[in-house]
């Protein structure tokens, strides 16, 4: 059952949840894609497990925008295309492998073989323009994000955080633990496309042995 | 056809409405900190872009035909010696100096120019925006090449009355984190804006904001005026710099017909919440913008160019006139 959520005069989160699952988030990028035009609506956000619509309030009939979306969330669940896959090149120079091998008990070069393993889902796209926040890292990964969060940390951060794992863009503070770096870019304002990845979208790592800051712009 | 900063304030910028439609993609608006200002600019100038100045001030020269300029907010605007009221065109001439003086009051003031910048848009946008890399910031040496304007008509605004009192808020979406007594206290107990106050947001310190169940969310969307509470149970009020979506719980969000009067208060002021329904919220939106379109129409045509005649009409009880005085 979703709950619509006020936010402020311009803006409703419809809640599908609380929880980060795929099912969830799925459901909420069905809704995304289903609204279409409406009268006012100006923007949608998807989350993990909601989506925020921004409106105009001067040109937006809400309660008619409620019975809409409650029309649309009646539709079952559809298998929709297989899901686009990318290969993100990571150099794996991050300043945490050593803490994470001891927090795990296990060793740095382990540490890489289960982060390379496993296939991620992008849930959203949030907080900075193209943070890529992931779901699907294997659980002897999972690890409590830091106490005190470190004020800079290097654009293309590849970094992991409680149950989640991030492909960053651009510089930016972080209290996730840093595996390495990508010389991918997901956010280049002069590129089209601007951003590669989008919530839906399948991530899958592949080691790079040297990193070369010229390389940035061949991983597309 | 150029503006050339001689000097400037750290947060000197060029601002517009905003970058729309990119914030799935986590790219936040930006845009104007004072959108009043912005729309003034627009109605006296019919200009969708200015220099926004926090705080500090801004010298300038120009170069080439004449045109119009105007400043939006409490400082002071000269053209060479000439005082120019706020909201109030002046024409300006090949080779004069511009200089913009601190905020008075308020955090910021915005100087239009006339057929605006000729500068290219980063998505769809002049606004910047610092952490993305976007838009335009200001720094001394740069030249900013401007569109030709015939634009001759020199017009000005009285300054528009805001309303006082509490900030009108809607609750959620997340304010069932939070037990009834601290909702009571959230809207019955004064905040102070903190020190730490800028373009991305506002830290309030008064009443703790504690929440039973934690103050992590799943990360979900946030809207400018959306008030979040981490941990220390300050709330802290996402300003046009904000981000996209947060992890903290959201008490409530600050409507957008109170969101300017929100951005001229400064580090020490105070501040009283209260709430409206989200459907009263839309109404007052549609009557705030009736206000403003009323306000912004209002502008008058000036008899004569500015001369110091004109500037010592200016009413006794105007602040334009005191500073004149001085």
């Amino acid at each position: 059952m979703i709950q619509f959520l006020p936010v402020g005069d311009t803006a409703l989160t419809i809640e599908f949840s609380r929880e980060i699952r795929a099912d969830i988030n799925q459901r909420v990028l069905q809704l995304d894609r289903d609204l279409g035009e409406f009268q006012g609506l100006l923007e949608c956000v998807p989350t993990y497990r909601s989506l925020l619509v921004h409106f105009n309030p001067l040109d937006f009939d809400l309660a008619k925008f409620k019975a809409h979306v409650l029309a649309l969330c009646e539709q079952p669940l559809r298998i929709t295309d297989k899901p686009r896959r990318r290969l993100v090149p990571v150099f794996y120079d991050g300043e945490d492998l050593e803490f994470l091998a001891k927090t795990h008990n296990i060793s740095v070069e382990e540490v890489i073989a289960i982060h390379l393993s496993a296939i991620y889902r992008v849930y959203m796209i949030g907080f900075l323009p193209g943070f890529a926040l992931m779901g699907g890292l294997d659980k002897r990964l999972h690890t409590p994000r830091r106490l005190s969060p470190r004020l800079v940390t290097p654009a293309g951060t590849i970094s992991i955080g409680g149950e989640q794992a991030l492909v960053g863009s651009v510089e930016a503070p972080s209290g996730w633990h840093l595996l390495g770096r990508t010389p991918m870019r997901n956010f280049d304002k002069t590129r089209d496309p601007t951003f590669i990845l989008a919530a839906g979208d399948e991530v899958q790592f592949t080691q790079i042995h040297s990193f070369l800051e010229n390389e940035v712009g061949e991983w597309l | 056809m150029a503006l050339t900063v001689l000097s400037c304030g750290l947060g000197t910028s060029l601002q517009d409405a905003g970058r729309f439609g990119l914030q799935r993609y986590g790219v936040g608006t930006s845009g104007a900190f004072n959108r009043l200002d912005l729309r003034a600019l627009h109605a006296l100038l019919g200009v969708n872009t200015a220099i926004e100045f926090l705080m500090m001030g801004g010298v300038f020269s120009y170069h080439g035909a004449p045109r119009l300029v105007a400043l939006a907010g409490d400082a002071t605007l000269h053209i060479n010696d000439q005082l120019i009221p706020p909201l109030t065109c002046a024409l300006i001439n090949d080779g004069v100096m511009l200089r913009v003086g601190v905020a008075r009051s308020g955090n910021s003031m915005m100087l239009g120019v006339a057929g605006g910048f000729d500068l290219p848009l980063d998505l769809g946008s002049h606004s910047f925006h610092l952490r993305g890399g976007l838009g335009i910031y200001l720094k001394a040496g740069d030249i900013l090449a401007l569109n030709a304007s015939e634009n001759r008509e020199l017009c000005n605004l009285q300054p528009y009355k805001e309303e006082t009192g509490a900030f009108r808020v809607v609750l959620g979406p997340q304010d069932d984190y939070f037990a009834q007594d601290v909702i009571e206290q959230f809207l019955t107990s004064p905040f102070t804006i903190s020190n730490e106050a800028d373009r991305m947001g506002f830290r309030l310190t008064g009443a703790k904001l504690t929440s039973d169940k934690g103050h992590n969310i799943v990360t979900d969307g946030v809207a400018t005026g959306s008030i979040q509470v981490p941990g220390s149970g300050e709330p802290i009020i996402l300003m046009v710099d904000r981000q996209t979506t947060g992890g903290y719980p959201k008490i409530a969000t600050v409507i957008s017909s109170d969101l300017t009067r929100l951005a001229k208060h400064r580090p020490g002021d105070t501040l009283h919440f209260k709430a409206v329904s989200q459907e009263e919220a839309i109404n007052i939106a549609r009557l705030h913008e009736r206000n403003m379109t009323a306000w912004l129409s209002s502008k008058q045509p000036l008899k004569r160019e500015l001369t110091s005649e004109f500037l010592l009409s200016v009413e006794l009880n105007d602040e334009v006139y005191k500073d004149l005085v001085g």
